[in-house]
């Protein structure tokens, strides 16, 4: 605009010199005929539009200057956005990477799995590897890129046996994918086809190659033993390139390669993504007829075979398991950020009060109620520019903490979990929400404040009596609604406390302390002799189920006419020894019994009494089903001993309700496990457990883990929900006792022409700081009437749901109604004891 | 001619007719209806621009840097087609407002 204005000027000044006038008299006549141009460069501004944009820098750079002038406010605002916005951001990071991003495949949303339902209701994803190369051949025509996937675990030697996690795919599976593979190249079904013996080729992931080689690029073309056989290394894959399974294998190697038949054959899940137009059901009915194709193993009815198709788009599998986690995660959270909204919007409403008269003046000199609001609001911009820039930080650094404490244990196991990015998409969000949250937190206020009538404002008398009812109101309402937000979070904090807490002294009924689970892959009858013959082994047994891992197995059961379901597991004759429980009455199994898997049982003390309530069960029978695929045997079972009770499931579940041992040993137990009591525990027993296999099996390895670890992890959830719902509740408090104090401070500040005068007619310090503690408790009271409640009714609907929770924990409650007002009063302290200590002529004073 | 006060609000008018004769930076535009009213219209510079912005603003005219007859950068504004369309219309208007008006100022008795 300048220059168009320049020019005009010069024009007019070459006009006035050709018409004759001295060169330095015609720009100033020029000039002067232009006029002043700030006197109406305004006017220019507003016809061309920019006004707009001319107030929001002005209003910005006001707001900056004021923000400066009050550190105390911003500070306390923008530490609150960036925490709340940080926690979101976190969580979505999280949930991102789990339940919202699609697999890396193109038309990752038709991705399918599929799997086969028997008419009694079972389903089953897995098939032997003939049966699933024939389903996903079959496949073509609905699906494409059909492939095999089999994951296991299995050991390479390298120096020292080391264990690792393989997934053995069909070569289809690097067409739908597509990863980068800088070094090396991945397999593909030319290689299977043309050489058989090529076919023992393995594709390392990024972390795999860290791991098992170091990093080292010269790892392409060895040759290296896996589960004892060899295997060339062909290529390793991009640090992104993870999968499409929430853990990253070590290693791929083909489908082919595998053993076939034998206990140790894997079993393929088979998928694929879904060609346009067809729906998953079509896709499932034109390969039902496959699936019923097959020969059934125990030659059950292959008619009743029901194939499956189901969605998965992203890497998650078992949604529907976490969902619930999920969910009450968000909802934590929101609660959280309704309180820091609360809070924020506190702190605006008292800025805003506090400029009243300055408001008031621009109401008067013209500026409608639409452009104070919009002034208002810049400040509110700017802090959301500040939040969200630190909420982006910190949230960078919780994504990187949190993934290393909830992933730790996965990782100490030797699983490789796929990471949480903070990547750029996030960042958009951040933004987005950063400036939704500040600017919901300063409309209001905004509005509210400009709403009545500013004039009268401008009255120093009017100031003081008229107009504080509605921000003075607002606030309180705000202020509890905190407190009320507060005690739910606090009191869920509590309860999962206490529930962490309760894993620590639960009892099981057996000494942990020295028992270890061997984690070998196909336990001997001579392992287990060699293991009994070793020094620092008390006793071993074979198990089918190692204690505490997971919930019991379980069987249908028929006692008389009764039908139950039963806890189980197949144990031998040393088991008792080895697990350290009392046999009450009755015998041990005898070694033939164990050898010819005899139809005897040993039942623990509490499922004698629910099946035989005040009889003696030895000598009883039941009959327990014994389901395979397709086929169902009852089989009856004599009772030989009665065994105390002890806890093998989930430890907040109690001890196990029922519980039968069925004899049996290695080698007709398939699946069996190996627990060992060791005379002492610590490193130098896990290392003579490790030699015992390596002598015995040397390409095989065992991982000795011991039990009070496996207890450990177990309670790892309950530890970390804690510890994340107590830091949400913690968070939750320091809002609720911020904006409290901050209320109480307006509060003060603004009585204090009263306080002044109470003081100066003799009223004692301490019945002014009472006076003030005990309004503040009343909005506490008021936080804790409206939480309190609502937190029971939640309680109860949880705990239909959650038998095992225990929610309505007395203590709990107690101690976050007491904790609550304790911090609240706390808070309220300060500007009480400011009021008290007031000077009155001091006070009498202010305005 | 001697000298005319401009009316308020035809001013717009004004500058649309003077831009429909040829793309025009501002000087030129003041210059244009100075001669064309045969020196009877001065307009006040000040005036100028926020107007020739408001009519960009209402795309009814467009701008366009480019070269002044003594080589000078200087920013031309020429006529768009709703301009164009603009202009006929209010000099409909004006027509028939100058037409009225003169029938009232030209009657010497009140008619029966």
């Amino acid at each position: 605009m300048q220059a168009e204005h320049a020019f005009h000027v010069a024009a007019r000044t070459d006009d006035l010199r050709r018409a004759g006038l001295a060169p330095a008299e015609a720009e100033r006549r020029a000039r002067l005929e232009f006029g002043a141009l700030p006197r109406y460069e305004e006017e220019c501004r507003e016809a061309a539009g920019w006004q707009p944009l001319d107030e929001l820098v002005g209003d910005l750079r006001q707001g900056w200057r004021a923000l400066r002038r009050d550190p105390g406010f911003t500070g306390v605002a923008v530490t609150v956005l960036a925490c709340v916005l940080a926690a979101n951001l976190i969580l979505l990071a999280f949930l991102d990477a789990y339940f919202l991003r699609p697999m890396p495949i193109d038309g990752a949303a038709r991705h399918v799995e599929l799997s086969r339902r028997d008419s009694r209701g079972l389903v089953y994803r897995a098939w032997p590897y003939e049966q699933a190369r024939a389903l996903a051949d079959a496949g073509q025509a609905a699906l494409e890129h059909s492939y095999l996937m089999a994951e296991s675990r299995t050991t390479v030697a390298l120096g020292e046996p080391t264990r690792v996690v393989v997934q053995a795919v069909s070569p289809e599976l690097f067409e739908l994918w597509r990863p980068a593979c800088p070094l090396g190249r991945v397999f593909g079904r030319e290689d299977t086809r043309s050489d058989p013996a090529a076919d023992h080729v393995l594709v390392l992931s990024h972390a795999g190659w860290q791991r098992l080689a170091a990093g080292d690029p010269g790892v392409v073309g060895r040759v290296w033993m896996v589960g004892g056989l060899p295997f060339r290394v062909i290529g390793v894959l991009a640090p992104d390139a993870h999968g499409l399974e929430p853990v990253t294998p070590h290693f791929w190697i083909p489908a082919a390669s595998t053993t076939r038949s034998g206990p140790t054959a894997p079993l393929f899940r088979v998928a694929g993504v879904l060609r346009p137009g067809v729906s998953p059901q079509q896709a499932a009915a034109r390969l039902t007829g496959v699936q019923r194709g097959f020969e059934s193993d125990n030659a059950g009815a292959p008619q009743d075979w029901e194939l499956l198709a189901q969605l998965r788009p992203t890497l998650l599998r078992e949604r529907n398991e976490l969902a619930p986690l999920a969910l009450a995660l968000l909802l934590a959270l929101a609660l959280v950020t309704l309180v820091a909204g609360a809070n924020v919007t506190g702190l605006h409403l008292a800025r805003a009060a506090a400029r009243r008269r300055d408001l008031a003046l621009r109401h008067t000199l013209g500026a409608t109620r639409a452009r104070l609001v919009r002034h208002l609001l810049s400040e509110s911009l700017l802090l959301a520019g500040l939040g969200g820039v630190l909420a982006c930080l910190i949230a960078v650094l919780g994504v990187e903490f949190g993934q290393r404490a909830v992933f730790s244990l996965l990782v100490e196991s030797g699983l490789l979990p796929v990471p949480v990015e903070f990547d750029s998409r996030l960042v958009f969000v951040a933004v987005g929400l950063t400036l939704a949250f500040s600017l919901a937190c300063g409309l209001f206020p905004a509005l509210d404040i400009t709403r009545a009538d500013l004039a009268p404002r401008l009255h120093r008398d009017g100031a003081a009596l008229a107009g504080f009812a509605h921000p003075r109101r607002l606030r309180r309402a705000l202020v509890v609604g905190q407190v009320a937000f507060s005690v739910g979070l606090l009191v869920a904090a509590g309860l999962l406390v206490r529930l962490a807490a309760r894993a620590d002294d639960v009892r099981l009924g057996y000494d942990p302390q020295t028992l270890v689970d061997l984690r070998f892959e196909q336990p001997t009858g001579a392992l287990l002799e060699r293991l009994r013959r070793e020094p620092s082994v008390q006793t071993a047994s074979v198990v089918m189920r190692t204690p505490l891992t997971g919930t019991l197995a379980r069987l249908p059961a028929r006692v008389g006419t009764r039908a139950v379901t039963l806890g189980y597991n197949r144990v031998d004759d040393h088991f008792l020894d080895t697990l350290g429980v009392r046999l009450q009455r009755g015998r041990n199994f005898l070694p033939d019994e164990v050898a010819a898997h005899a139809p005897r049982a040993l039942v623990s003390a509490a499922t004698a009494r629910q099946l035989w309530p005040g009889q003696d069960p030895l000598g009883r029978t039941l009959e327990l089903s014994e389901i395979d695929e397709g086929d169902e045997r009852w089989q009856t079972h004599e009772v030989v001993g009665v065994v105390d009770d002890v806890l093998s499931g989930l430890f907040f579940e109690g001890p196990d309700t029922t519980l039968v041992y069925l004899p049996a040993t290695v080698p007709a137990l398939v699946d069996a496990n190996v627990l060992v009591r060791m005379r002492a525990g610590g490193e130098p027993a896990v290392t003579a457990l490790r030699r015992v296999c390596s002598e015995l099996a040397p390409q095989a390895a065992c991982e000795p883990f011991g039990l009070r670890r496996v207890l450990g992890q177990q309670r790892f959830p309950f530890s970390m929900a804690a510890r994340v719902a107590a830091a949400l509740g913690l968070l939750a408090l320091a809002f609720a006792c911020l904006g409290l104090y901050g209320l109480m401070r307006f509060e003060v500040v603004q009585r204090t022409r009263e306080l002044g005068v109470r003081l100066a007619l003799g009223a004692s310090q301490g019945r002014v700081l009472a006076e003030v503690l005990m309004e503040s408790g009343r909005r506490v009271g008021l936080g804790l009437a409206l939480g309190l409640p609502v937190c029971l009714a939640l309680s109860a609907l949880l705990a239909a749901r959650l038998p095992w929770f225990q929610v309505f924990d007395g203590a709990v409650y107690v101690a976050v109604a007491c904790g609550l007002t304790t911090a609240a009063l706390l808070a309220a302290y300060v500007p009480a004891r400011a009021a008290a200590r007031a000077d009155p002529l001091v006070a009498l004073r202010h305005d | 001619m001697a000298q005319a006060q401009i009316l308020p609000g035809t001013l717009d008018l004004l500058i649309l007719k003077a831009v429909s004769l040829g793309p025009q930076h501002g000087y030129g535009v003041l210059v244009r209806l100075e001669q064309l009213s045969q020196g009877a219209l001065l307009i006040e510079q000040g005036a100028l621009y926020p107007a020739l912005y408001r009519l960009e603003r209402q795309e009814l005219i467009t701008s366009e840097w480019g070269q002044s007859d003594n080589n000078r950068r200087a920013k031309f504004y020429a006529l768009t087609v709703r301009g164009r369309a603009r202009l006929g219309e209010e000099v409909v208007a004006w027509t028939r407002l100058v037409e009225a008006m003169g029938l009232v100022l030209a009657t010497r008795s009140v008619p029966r």
